[in-house]
Protein backbone atom coordinates (compact mmCIF):
# COMPACT_ATOMS: atom_id res chain seq x y z
CA UNK A 1 0.00 0.00 0.00
CA UNK A 2 1.03 3.17 -0.74
CA UNK A 3 2.48 5.39 1.88
CA UNK A 4 0.70 8.61 0.50
CA UNK A 5 -2.14 8.95 -2.71
CA UNK A 6 -0.28 11.36 -4.77
CA UNK A 7 0.17 11.06 -8.48
CA UNK A 8 3.87 10.43 -9.98
CA UNK A 9 5.95 13.71 -10.89
CA UNK A 10 8.82 12.16 -12.68
CA UNK A 11 12.30 13.36 -12.87
CA UNK A 12 13.25 16.76 -11.11
CA UNK A 13 15.29 19.46 -10.32
CA UNK A 14 15.99 21.26 -6.97
CA UNK A 15 15.38 24.69 -8.15
CA UNK A 16 18.05 27.23 -7.41
CA UNK A 17 17.51 30.95 -8.83
CA UNK A 18 21.39 30.66 -10.64
CA UNK A 19 19.85 28.34 -12.96
CA UNK A 20 16.09 29.88 -13.93
CA UNK A 21 17.05 31.14 -17.16
CA UNK A 22 18.22 27.70 -18.45
CA UNK A 23 15.63 25.92 -16.76
CA UNK A 24 13.45 27.97 -18.47
CA UNK A 25 14.99 27.42 -21.52
CA UNK A 26 14.95 23.83 -21.02
CA UNK A 27 11.76 23.38 -19.19
CA UNK A 28 10.68 20.09 -21.07
CA UNK A 29 13.57 18.55 -19.88
CA UNK A 30 12.57 18.85 -16.27
CA UNK A 31 9.30 17.35 -14.85
CA UNK A 32 9.02 19.34 -11.68
CA UNK A 33 10.59 21.26 -9.04
CA UNK A 34 11.49 20.69 -5.83
CA UNK A 35 11.76 24.56 -3.71
CA UNK A 36 13.48 25.26 -0.81
CA UNK A 37 10.61 26.40 1.39
CA UNK A 38 12.86 28.59 3.59
CA UNK A 39 13.85 30.58 0.80
CA UNK A 40 10.00 32.13 0.44
CA UNK A 41 8.93 32.20 3.65
CA UNK A 42 8.19 35.98 4.35
CA UNK A 43 9.24 36.28 0.59
CA UNK A 44 9.50 39.67 -1.10
CA UNK A 45 7.23 40.63 -3.75
CA UNK A 46 9.90 39.45 -5.92
CA UNK A 47 9.98 36.08 -4.08
CA UNK A 48 6.41 35.73 -4.71
CA UNK A 49 6.25 36.39 -8.46
CA UNK A 50 9.29 33.62 -9.00
CA UNK A 51 6.88 31.36 -6.69
CA UNK A 52 3.88 31.75 -8.81
CA UNK A 53 6.07 32.40 -11.88
CA UNK A 54 7.41 28.71 -11.18
CA UNK A 55 4.05 27.29 -9.63
CA UNK A 56 2.32 28.30 -13.16
CA UNK A 57 5.01 26.24 -15.34
CA UNK A 58 5.88 23.26 -13.27
CA UNK A 59 4.32 21.21 -11.12
CA UNK A 60 6.16 21.71 -7.32
CA UNK A 61 6.88 20.61 -4.65
CA UNK A 62 8.15 22.06 -1.33
CA UNK A 63 11.31 20.80 1.39
CA UNK A 64 11.98 22.08 3.86
CA UNK A 65 14.75 22.92 6.05
CA UNK A 66 14.04 24.55 9.77
CA UNK A 67 11.20 22.58 11.03
CA UNK A 68 13.16 21.04 13.59
CA UNK A 69 10.48 17.96 13.91
CA UNK A 70 12.81 16.33 16.02
CA UNK A 71 12.97 19.19 18.98
CA UNK A 72 11.73 18.20 22.37
CA UNK A 73 10.37 21.49 22.93
CA UNK A 74 7.98 21.62 19.94
CA UNK A 75 8.13 23.00 16.75
CA UNK A 76 7.88 26.80 16.41
CA UNK A 77 4.34 27.85 15.79
CA UNK A 78 5.78 31.05 14.02
CA UNK A 79 7.85 29.04 11.58
CA UNK A 80 5.37 26.29 11.12
CA UNK A 81 2.76 29.20 9.70
CA UNK A 82 4.52 30.65 7.35
CA UNK A 83 5.00 27.09 5.81
CA UNK A 84 1.50 27.08 6.07
CA UNK A 85 1.21 29.75 4.31
CA UNK A 86 3.49 28.52 1.15
CA UNK A 87 1.71 25.26 1.34
CA UNK A 88 -1.31 26.59 0.61
CA UNK A 89 0.21 28.94 -1.57
CA UNK A 90 1.46 26.25 -4.35
CA UNK A 91 -0.40 23.27 -3.26
CA UNK A 92 2.53 20.61 -3.57
CA UNK A 93 1.24 17.09 -3.86
CA UNK A 94 3.63 16.62 -0.31
CA UNK A 95 5.72 18.70 1.13
CA UNK A 96 9.24 17.47 2.80
CA UNK A 97 11.33 18.04 5.78
CA UNK A 98 14.36 16.66 7.76
CA UNK A 99 13.89 13.76 10.72
CA UNK A 100 16.21 15.94 12.61
CA UNK A 101 16.53 18.87 14.75
CA UNK A 102 17.48 22.23 13.84
CA UNK A 103 16.84 24.34 17.24
CA UNK A 104 17.34 23.19 21.09
CA UNK A 105 15.85 25.04 23.96
CA UNK A 106 14.94 27.44 21.59
CA UNK A 107 17.97 28.63 20.06
CA UNK A 108 19.03 27.26 15.97
CA UNK A 109 21.78 25.40 15.74
CA UNK A 110 22.52 26.39 12.23
CA UNK A 111 22.70 22.63 10.78
CA UNK A 112 20.31 19.37 10.55
CA UNK A 113 21.47 17.60 13.66
CA UNK A 114 21.08 14.16 13.90
CA UNK A 115 17.99 12.20 16.41
CA UNK A 116 19.22 9.71 18.88
CA UNK A 117 17.62 6.37 17.52
CA UNK A 118 15.92 5.52 20.74
CA UNK A 119 11.85 5.53 21.28
CA UNK A 120 11.90 8.74 22.82
CA UNK A 121 13.17 10.79 20.16
CA UNK A 122 10.45 8.55 17.64
CA UNK A 123 7.62 9.93 20.31
CA UNK A 124 8.95 13.48 20.13
CA UNK A 125 8.88 13.01 16.14
CA UNK A 126 5.26 11.35 16.13
CA UNK A 127 3.90 14.31 19.14
CA UNK A 128 5.66 17.36 16.70
CA UNK A 129 4.36 15.26 13.14
CA UNK A 130 0.81 15.75 14.95
CA UNK A 131 0.90 19.23 15.59
CA UNK A 132 2.45 19.85 12.05
CA UNK A 133 -0.26 17.81 10.41
CA UNK A 134 -3.67 19.69 12.82
CA UNK A 135 -2.01 22.81 10.64
CA UNK A 136 -0.67 21.56 7.50
CA UNK A 137 -3.20 19.09 5.26
CA UNK A 138 -1.00 17.99 2.37
CA UNK A 139 0.97 15.06 3.35
CA UNK A 140 4.36 15.57 4.76
CA UNK A 141 7.25 13.19 4.26
CA UNK A 142 10.34 12.63 6.03
CA UNK A 143 14.25 12.72 4.97
CA UNK A 144 17.00 10.53 6.09
CA UNK A 145 20.14 13.00 6.95
CA UNK A 146 23.81 12.70 7.25
CA UNK A 147 25.21 11.57 10.45
CA UNK A 148 28.39 13.46 11.59
CA UNK A 149 28.37 11.36 14.70
CA UNK A 150 25.68 8.95 16.38
CA UNK A 151 24.12 10.13 19.07
CA UNK A 152 25.35 7.69 22.22
CA UNK A 153 22.87 5.70 23.78
CA UNK A 154 20.91 4.43 20.45
CA UNK A 155 18.32 1.82 20.72
CA UNK A 156 18.33 0.68 17.30
CA UNK A 157 19.90 1.06 13.87
CA UNK A 158 19.29 3.85 11.50
CA UNK A 159 17.11 1.95 9.38
CA UNK A 160 14.80 0.67 12.42
CA UNK A 161 14.84 4.18 13.49
CA UNK A 162 13.09 5.06 10.40
CA UNK A 163 11.17 2.38 10.15
CA UNK A 164 9.32 2.75 13.33
CA UNK A 165 9.02 6.67 12.92
CA UNK A 166 7.44 6.52 9.67
CA UNK A 167 5.51 3.88 11.01
CA UNK A 168 4.17 6.03 14.51
CA UNK A 169 3.90 9.15 12.58
CA UNK A 170 2.28 7.96 9.42
CA UNK A 171 4.32 9.74 6.87
CA UNK A 172 6.36 8.89 4.02
CA UNK A 173 9.83 8.70 3.13
CA UNK A 174 11.92 11.19 1.05
CA UNK A 175 14.86 8.21 0.51
CA UNK A 176 18.03 10.35 0.19
CA UNK A 177 20.07 7.78 -1.56
CA UNK A 178 23.20 10.19 -1.02
CA UNK A 179 23.06 10.19 2.60
CA UNK A 180 22.26 6.44 2.55
CA UNK A 181 25.57 5.98 0.96
CA UNK A 182 27.09 8.61 2.74
CA UNK A 183 26.48 7.31 6.17
CA UNK A 184 26.86 3.37 5.19
CA UNK A 185 30.71 4.37 4.13
CA UNK A 186 31.68 6.52 7.09
CA UNK A 187 30.08 4.14 9.64
CA UNK A 188 31.03 0.72 7.60
CA UNK A 189 27.34 -0.47 7.71
CA UNK A 190 26.95 -3.09 4.95
CA UNK A 191 23.97 -1.56 2.87
CA UNK A 192 23.51 -4.54 0.78
CA UNK A 193 23.06 -6.72 3.32
CA UNK A 194 20.58 -4.41 5.55
CA UNK A 195 19.10 -3.22 2.33
CA UNK A 196 15.44 -4.77 3.16
CA UNK A 197 15.01 -3.17 6.81
CA UNK A 198 14.88 -0.14 5.18
CA UNK A 199 11.06 1.20 5.11
CA UNK A 200 10.45 0.75 0.75
CA UNK A 201 7.04 1.05 1.75
CA UNK A 202 6.89 3.97 2.56
CA UNK A 203 9.10 5.79 0.06
CA UNK A 204 7.24 8.76 -1.82
CA UNK A 205 10.43 10.92 -3.36
CA UNK A 206 13.96 9.92 -3.54
CA UNK A 207 17.30 13.00 -3.53
CA UNK A 208 20.24 12.11 -5.14
CA UNK A 209 22.88 14.11 -5.19
CA UNK A 210 27.06 14.46 -5.53
CA UNK A 211 29.44 14.85 -2.34
CA UNK A 212 33.28 14.88 -1.73
CA UNK A 213 35.40 13.34 0.32
CA UNK A 214 36.84 15.56 3.77
CA UNK A 215 39.39 14.06 5.79
CA UNK A 216 38.66 10.39 5.07
CA UNK A 217 35.21 10.71 5.30
CA UNK A 218 32.65 11.73 2.83
CA UNK A 219 30.25 14.73 3.14
CA UNK A 220 26.59 14.99 1.45
CA UNK A 221 27.98 18.36 -0.08
CA UNK A 222 25.83 18.44 -3.52
CA UNK A 223 28.79 20.22 -5.00
CA UNK A 224 29.56 17.52 -7.60
CA UNK A 225 27.74 15.40 -10.16
CA UNK A 226 26.24 11.94 -8.67
CA UNK A 227 28.83 9.30 -8.10
CA UNK A 228 29.01 5.97 -9.96
CA UNK A 229 28.24 4.16 -6.50
CA UNK A 230 24.83 6.78 -5.48
CA UNK A 231 23.58 6.17 -9.03
CA UNK A 232 23.89 2.29 -8.64
CA UNK A 233 22.20 2.55 -4.94
CA UNK A 234 19.41 5.11 -7.13
CA UNK A 235 19.20 2.45 -9.59
CA UNK A 236 18.82 -0.82 -6.85
CA UNK A 237 16.03 1.66 -4.60
CA UNK A 238 13.79 3.28 -8.21
CA UNK A 239 13.58 -0.77 -8.95
CA UNK A 240 12.75 -1.86 -5.54
CA UNK A 241 9.60 0.70 -4.68
CA UNK A 242 7.23 2.64 -6.62
CA UNK A 243 9.01 6.00 -5.84
CA UNK A 244 6.50 9.14 -7.25
CA UNK A 245 9.06 11.73 -8.09
CA UNK A 246 12.82 11.98 -7.71
CA UNK A 247 15.35 15.11 -7.72
CA UNK A 248 18.76 16.27 -8.30
CA UNK A 249 19.71 18.35 -5.54
CA UNK A 250 22.84 20.79 -6.39
CA UNK A 251 24.18 23.73 -4.58
CA UNK A 252 27.49 24.15 -4.91
CA UNK A 253 29.54 24.69 -8.02
CA UNK A 254 26.91 24.48 -10.28
CA UNK A 255 28.00 23.10 -13.56
CA UNK A 256 27.04 24.13 -17.19
CA UNK A 257 22.98 23.33 -17.12
CA UNK A 258 23.29 20.96 -19.80
CA UNK A 259 24.78 18.32 -17.14
CA UNK A 260 22.75 18.84 -14.65
CA UNK A 261 19.66 18.23 -17.44
CA UNK A 262 21.92 15.16 -18.23
CA UNK A 263 21.73 14.01 -14.62
CA UNK A 264 18.13 14.42 -14.33
CA UNK A 265 17.57 12.44 -17.51
CA UNK A 266 19.70 9.85 -16.30
CA UNK A 267 17.44 9.39 -13.48
CA UNK A 268 14.53 9.55 -15.42
CA UNK A 269 15.52 6.53 -17.75
CA UNK A 270 15.68 4.65 -14.55
CA UNK A 271 12.10 5.61 -13.84
CA UNK A 272 10.77 4.49 -17.06
CA UNK A 273 12.50 1.59 -17.27
CA UNK A 274 11.23 0.75 -14.04
CA UNK A 275 7.74 1.27 -14.96
CA UNK A 276 7.73 4.24 -12.58
CA UNK A 277 6.97 6.75 -15.15
CA UNK A 278 5.97 7.09 -18.38
CA UNK B 1 -29.58 77.86 -19.02
CA UNK B 2 -30.06 80.24 -15.82
CA UNK B 3 -32.60 78.09 -15.03
CA UNK B 4 -29.21 75.40 -14.23
CA UNK B 5 -29.10 76.66 -10.32
CA UNK B 6 -25.16 74.85 -10.56
CA UNK B 7 -24.41 77.97 -13.29
CA UNK B 8 -26.00 80.50 -11.18
CA UNK B 9 -23.40 79.49 -8.13
CA UNK B 10 -20.93 82.34 -7.42
CA UNK B 11 -17.30 81.94 -8.91
CA UNK B 12 -15.45 79.94 -6.33
CA UNK B 13 -18.38 77.80 -4.96
CA UNK B 14 -18.56 76.68 -9.28
CA UNK B 15 -14.74 76.40 -9.51
CA UNK B 16 -15.25 73.34 -6.50
CA UNK B 17 -17.91 72.28 -8.30
CA UNK B 18 -16.43 72.50 -11.74
CA UNK B 19 -13.25 70.81 -10.39
CA UNK B 20 -15.47 67.84 -8.74
CA UNK B 21 -17.16 67.18 -12.11
CA UNK B 22 -13.51 66.92 -13.85
CA UNK B 23 -12.64 64.48 -11.02
CA UNK B 24 -15.32 62.24 -12.44
CA UNK B 25 -15.11 62.28 -15.56
CA UNK B 26 -11.57 61.83 -15.35
CA UNK B 27 -12.16 58.77 -12.96
CA UNK B 28 -14.78 57.64 -15.33
CA UNK B 29 -12.48 57.95 -18.19
CA UNK B 30 -10.24 55.76 -16.72
CA UNK B 31 -12.52 52.67 -15.51
CA UNK B 32 -14.01 53.09 -19.04
CA UNK B 33 -10.36 52.79 -20.28
CA UNK B 34 -9.12 50.37 -18.13
CA UNK B 35 -12.81 47.86 -18.24
CA UNK B 36 -12.57 47.50 -21.97
CA UNK B 37 -9.13 45.66 -21.81
CA UNK B 38 -10.16 42.59 -19.73
CA UNK B 39 -7.78 40.26 -21.26
CA UNK B 40 -6.32 39.83 -17.73
CA UNK B 41 -8.92 37.32 -16.65
CA UNK B 42 -6.77 34.51 -18.23
CA UNK B 43 -3.40 34.16 -17.34
CA UNK B 44 -0.56 34.78 -19.73
CA UNK B 45 0.31 32.04 -21.61
CA UNK B 46 3.65 29.63 -20.66
CA UNK B 47 7.15 31.53 -21.30
CA UNK B 48 8.10 30.33 -24.17
CA UNK B 49 11.75 27.87 -24.43
CA UNK B 50 12.82 29.83 -27.10
CA UNK B 51 11.46 33.32 -27.18
CA UNK B 52 11.09 35.03 -31.03
CA UNK B 53 12.90 38.07 -31.09
CA UNK B 54 10.43 39.66 -33.32
CA UNK B 55 7.38 38.78 -31.53
CA UNK B 56 8.70 39.98 -28.28
CA UNK B 57 9.63 43.32 -29.89
CA UNK B 58 6.42 43.69 -31.61
CA UNK B 59 4.92 43.55 -28.32
CA UNK B 60 7.10 44.96 -26.34
CA UNK B 61 7.00 48.32 -28.39
CA UNK B 62 5.63 47.60 -31.97
CA UNK B 63 7.31 49.09 -34.85
CA UNK B 64 9.67 51.20 -32.88
CA UNK B 65 11.44 48.59 -31.22
CA UNK B 66 10.91 46.02 -34.14
CA UNK B 67 13.32 48.72 -36.14
CA UNK B 68 16.01 48.91 -32.79
CA UNK B 69 15.89 45.23 -33.02
CA UNK B 70 16.76 44.60 -36.24
CA UNK B 71 18.75 47.12 -36.83
CA UNK B 72 20.70 46.00 -33.98
CA UNK B 73 20.94 42.72 -34.97
CA UNK B 74 21.98 43.74 -38.63
CA UNK B 75 25.03 45.80 -37.05
CA UNK B 76 26.20 42.41 -35.29
CA UNK B 77 26.24 40.56 -38.57
CA UNK B 78 28.06 43.60 -40.13
CA UNK B 79 25.56 44.98 -42.53
CA UNK B 80 24.77 48.09 -41.05
CA UNK B 81 27.10 50.49 -39.16
CA UNK B 82 26.25 53.35 -36.98
CA UNK B 83 28.17 56.45 -38.14
CA UNK B 84 28.67 59.89 -36.25
CA UNK B 85 26.14 61.92 -36.01
CA UNK B 86 23.92 59.04 -35.24
CA UNK B 87 24.04 57.87 -39.50
CA UNK B 88 23.13 54.11 -39.90
CA UNK B 89 25.01 52.94 -43.01
CA UNK B 90 24.88 50.34 -44.58
CA UNK B 91 28.74 48.57 -45.08
CA UNK B 92 30.06 47.03 -47.51
CA UNK B 93 28.78 43.79 -47.17
CA UNK B 94 25.80 42.46 -48.92
CA UNK B 95 23.51 39.51 -47.69
CA UNK B 96 23.67 36.53 -49.56
CA UNK B 97 19.94 35.06 -50.91
CA UNK B 98 18.17 34.02 -47.74
CA UNK B 99 20.66 35.60 -45.61
CA UNK B 100 18.28 38.17 -43.92
CA UNK B 101 14.52 38.09 -43.43
CA UNK B 102 11.89 40.03 -45.69
CA UNK B 103 12.22 42.66 -42.54
CA UNK B 104 15.24 43.11 -42.90
CA UNK B 105 15.32 43.25 -46.07
CA UNK B 106 13.49 46.60 -45.59
CA UNK B 107 15.37 47.83 -43.04
CA UNK B 108 18.19 47.35 -45.22
CA UNK B 109 16.58 49.32 -48.03
CA UNK B 110 16.03 51.76 -45.40
CA UNK B 111 19.10 52.63 -44.66
CA UNK B 112 20.65 52.95 -48.25
CA UNK B 113 19.59 56.71 -47.33
CA UNK B 114 21.83 56.96 -44.28
CA UNK B 115 18.93 58.30 -41.93
CA UNK B 116 19.61 59.50 -38.69
CA UNK B 117 18.64 56.78 -35.95
CA UNK B 118 15.12 58.72 -35.28
CA UNK B 119 13.88 58.91 -38.55
CA UNK B 120 13.69 55.14 -39.08
CA UNK B 121 11.02 55.92 -36.69
CA UNK B 122 9.56 59.04 -38.49
CA UNK B 123 9.87 56.89 -41.86
CA UNK B 124 6.16 56.23 -43.11
CA UNK B 125 7.19 54.22 -45.72
CA UNK B 126 9.48 51.96 -43.53
CA UNK B 127 6.39 51.38 -40.99
CA UNK B 128 4.36 50.57 -43.58
CA UNK B 129 6.07 48.05 -45.13
CA UNK B 130 7.53 46.14 -41.80
CA UNK B 131 3.39 46.18 -40.47
CA UNK B 132 2.75 44.26 -43.79
CA UNK B 133 5.45 41.81 -43.24
CA UNK B 134 4.50 41.85 -39.59
CA UNK B 135 0.33 41.33 -40.25
CA UNK B 136 1.10 37.21 -39.19
CA UNK B 137 3.20 37.76 -36.02
CA UNK B 138 0.13 40.88 -35.12
CA UNK B 139 -2.54 38.25 -35.81
CA UNK B 140 -1.16 35.97 -33.84
CA UNK B 141 -0.34 37.66 -30.89
CA UNK B 142 -3.92 39.15 -31.25
CA UNK B 143 -5.51 36.04 -31.12
CA UNK B 144 -3.42 35.13 -28.02
CA UNK B 145 -4.93 38.72 -26.67
CA UNK B 146 -1.73 39.67 -25.95
CA UNK B 147 -2.37 43.19 -27.80
CA UNK B 148 -4.64 45.29 -26.73
CA UNK B 149 -8.18 44.89 -28.07
CA UNK B 150 -9.63 47.45 -30.81
CA UNK B 151 -12.51 48.06 -27.99
CA UNK B 152 -9.56 50.00 -25.76
CA UNK B 153 -9.16 52.28 -28.87
CA UNK B 154 -12.99 52.61 -29.22
CA UNK B 155 -13.42 53.46 -25.41
CA UNK B 156 -10.14 55.87 -25.17
CA UNK B 157 -12.01 57.83 -28.26
CA UNK B 158 -15.36 57.78 -26.26
CA UNK B 159 -13.79 58.97 -23.00
CA UNK B 160 -11.97 61.54 -24.72
CA UNK B 161 -15.11 63.22 -26.82
CA UNK B 162 -17.13 62.63 -24.13
CA UNK B 163 -14.91 63.93 -21.48
CA UNK B 164 -14.26 67.30 -23.42
CA UNK B 165 -17.96 67.41 -23.98
CA UNK B 166 -18.52 67.39 -20.39
CA UNK B 167 -15.65 69.87 -19.58
CA UNK B 168 -15.75 72.37 -22.16
CA UNK B 169 -19.52 72.60 -22.21
CA UNK B 170 -19.90 73.16 -18.58
CA UNK B 171 -17.13 76.15 -18.84
CA UNK B 172 -18.55 77.32 -21.75
CA UNK B 173 -22.15 77.61 -20.32
CA UNK B 174 -21.25 79.38 -17.58
CA UNK B 175 -19.08 81.36 -19.17
CA UNK B 176 -22.47 82.31 -21.33
CA UNK B 177 -24.77 82.88 -17.89
CA UNK B 178 -21.29 85.27 -16.81
CA UNK B 179 -21.31 86.90 -19.73
CA UNK B 180 -24.82 87.33 -20.02
CA UNK B 181 -25.30 89.58 -16.46
CA UNK B 182 -22.17 91.68 -17.37
CA UNK B 183 -18.71 91.74 -17.88
CA UNK B 184 -16.84 88.57 -16.11
CA UNK B 185 -13.51 87.70 -15.68
CA UNK B 186 -13.42 83.80 -16.89
CA UNK B 187 -10.00 83.47 -17.64
CA UNK B 188 -8.99 80.83 -14.60
CA UNK B 189 -12.28 79.22 -15.70
CA UNK B 190 -11.03 78.65 -19.54
CA UNK B 191 -7.24 78.12 -17.84
CA UNK B 192 -9.13 75.48 -16.03
CA UNK B 193 -10.99 73.49 -18.44
CA UNK B 194 -8.16 73.91 -21.18
CA UNK B 195 -5.73 71.88 -18.17
CA UNK B 196 -8.69 69.66 -17.62
CA UNK B 197 -9.07 68.66 -20.90
CA UNK B 198 -5.18 68.17 -21.55
CA UNK B 199 -5.27 66.02 -18.71
CA UNK B 200 -7.91 63.96 -19.84
CA UNK B 201 -5.76 63.29 -23.00
CA UNK B 202 -2.66 62.57 -20.72
CA UNK B 203 -4.14 60.18 -19.09
CA UNK B 204 -5.85 58.03 -22.39
CA UNK B 205 -2.53 58.29 -24.06
CA UNK B 206 -0.90 56.77 -20.70
CA UNK B 207 -3.59 54.11 -20.07
CA UNK B 208 -3.42 52.99 -24.20
CA UNK B 209 0.31 53.63 -25.36
CA UNK B 210 1.53 50.12 -25.08
CA UNK B 211 0.80 47.99 -27.48
CA UNK B 212 0.49 44.63 -24.90
CA UNK B 213 -2.73 44.11 -23.71
CA UNK B 214 -2.89 43.72 -19.56
CA UNK B 215 -2.74 39.48 -20.46
CA UNK B 216 0.72 40.97 -23.34
CA UNK B 217 2.22 42.91 -19.77
CA UNK B 218 1.43 40.06 -17.50
CA UNK B 219 3.52 37.81 -20.37
CA UNK B 220 5.95 40.40 -20.83
CA UNK B 221 6.70 40.45 -16.91
CA UNK B 222 7.16 36.82 -16.74
CA UNK B 223 9.51 36.41 -19.55
CA UNK B 224 11.71 39.15 -17.59
CA UNK B 225 11.26 37.19 -15.09
CA UNK B 226 12.10 33.76 -16.50
CA UNK B 227 14.91 35.42 -18.81
CA UNK B 228 16.71 38.02 -16.65
CA UNK B 229 19.62 36.40 -15.93
CA UNK B 230 20.41 35.75 -19.34
CA UNK B 231 20.53 39.59 -19.47
CA UNK B 232 23.21 40.15 -17.18
CA UNK B 233 25.18 36.96 -18.87
CA UNK B 234 24.67 38.62 -22.42
CA UNK B 235 25.97 42.45 -21.34
CA UNK B 236 28.85 40.72 -19.66
CA UNK B 237 30.01 39.26 -22.82
CA UNK B 238 29.73 42.59 -25.00
CA UNK B 239 33.27 43.56 -25.55
CA UNK B 240 34.85 40.37 -25.10
CA UNK B 241 37.06 38.36 -27.90
CA UNK B 242 35.54 35.71 -30.02
CA UNK B 243 32.07 34.56 -31.35
CA UNK B 244 30.71 35.58 -27.41
CA UNK B 245 31.14 39.09 -28.53
CA UNK B 246 28.00 38.87 -30.28
CA UNK B 247 26.11 38.81 -26.95
CA UNK B 248 22.74 39.23 -28.04
CA UNK B 249 23.08 37.25 -31.42
CA UNK B 250 20.42 34.41 -32.26
CA UNK B 251 18.74 32.84 -29.84
CA UNK B 252 19.37 36.26 -27.52
CA UNK B 253 18.67 38.66 -29.45
CA UNK B 254 15.09 38.33 -27.96
CA UNK B 255 16.54 40.55 -24.93
CA UNK B 256 17.26 43.11 -27.36
CA UNK B 257 12.96 43.42 -28.02
CA UNK B 258 12.38 42.88 -24.06
CA UNK B 259 14.87 45.24 -23.18
CA UNK B 260 15.70 47.87 -25.76
CA UNK B 261 18.98 49.57 -26.08
CA UNK B 262 18.78 50.17 -22.10
CA UNK B 263 21.07 47.34 -20.98
CA UNK B 264 23.82 48.79 -23.09
CA UNK B 265 24.66 51.81 -21.54
CA UNK B 266 28.05 51.47 -20.30
CA UNK B 267 29.56 48.89 -22.87
CA UNK B 268 31.10 49.03 -25.38
CA UNK B 269 27.62 49.21 -27.48
CA UNK B 270 26.31 52.47 -25.51
CA UNK B 271 26.53 54.15 -29.27
CA UNK B 272 23.43 52.03 -30.19
CA UNK B 273 21.09 53.45 -27.02
CA UNK B 274 22.75 56.97 -27.49
CA UNK B 275 21.91 56.85 -31.25
CA UNK B 276 18.28 56.13 -30.64
CA UNK B 277 17.67 57.55 -27.26
CA UNK B 278 18.27 60.89 -29.22
CA UNK B 279 15.47 60.20 -31.85
CA UNK B 280 13.67 58.56 -29.39
CA UNK B 281 12.81 59.57 -25.32
CA UNK B 282 11.76 56.29 -24.95
CA UNK B 283 14.50 53.34 -24.02
CA UNK B 284 12.80 50.70 -25.35
CA UNK B 285 9.14 50.24 -23.46
CA UNK B 286 7.10 52.37 -25.63
CA UNK B 287 7.38 54.32 -29.15
CA UNK B 288 9.13 57.52 -28.61
CA UNK B 289 7.69 60.72 -29.57
CA UNK B 290 6.19 60.16 -32.57
CA UNK B 291 3.91 57.54 -31.68
CA UNK B 292 0.79 58.08 -30.08
CA UNK B 293 -1.14 55.65 -28.64
CA UNK B 294 -1.28 52.49 -30.37
CA UNK B 295 -3.85 50.22 -29.00
CA UNK B 296 -2.54 47.37 -30.66
CA UNK B 297 -1.89 48.49 -33.97
CA UNK B 298 1.79 48.47 -33.60
CA UNK B 299 2.33 51.88 -33.87
CA UNK B 300 0.93 51.63 -37.79
CA UNK B 301 0.21 55.44 -37.78
CA UNK B 302 3.49 55.77 -35.56
CA UNK B 303 5.51 58.09 -37.69
CA UNK B 304 3.19 60.65 -37.50
CA UNK B 305 -0.22 60.45 -35.47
Amino acid sequence: MAAIDAPSLGSGLGYRPQFRADLFAFRDRVDFLEIIADHYLDASREKRDELDLLKSHFPLVAHGLDLSIGSADGVDSRYLDQVAALIDRIDPPWWSEHLCFTRAGGVGIGHLASLPYTQEAIDVVARNVECVRRRIGTPLILENITCVVRVPGAEMEEADFLSRTLEATGCGWLCDVANLHVNAVNFGVNLDAQFERWPWDRLVQIHYAGGRERNGALIDSHDAATSDAVWTLYDRVVARAPVRGVVLERDENIPPFSELIDEVARARTTLVDNGRWR
Amino acid sequence: MQDFPILDLPGPEFLNVFGLVVIIVLAAAYLCIRLADRTDRRPPPPVPQNPDAIEVAFLQGGVNQIIRTLIYDLAQRGFVALAPKDHVIPTERQPQPGEVSAMEAVLLDAVQAKPKAHVLFEDRDLRRRLLVELAPVRAKLAAEELIKPQSVKVWRRRAQIGGTLIIVGLALAKIYVEWANGPANVAYLVFLAAASVAVLFALAYVLTRTHASRRGLAYLEAMRLAYGGRLKEAVGHIGSPGPEARAFGGAALFLIGLYGFSPLKGTTEAMFAEAFSRGSESQGADCGTSCGGSCGDGGASGGGD
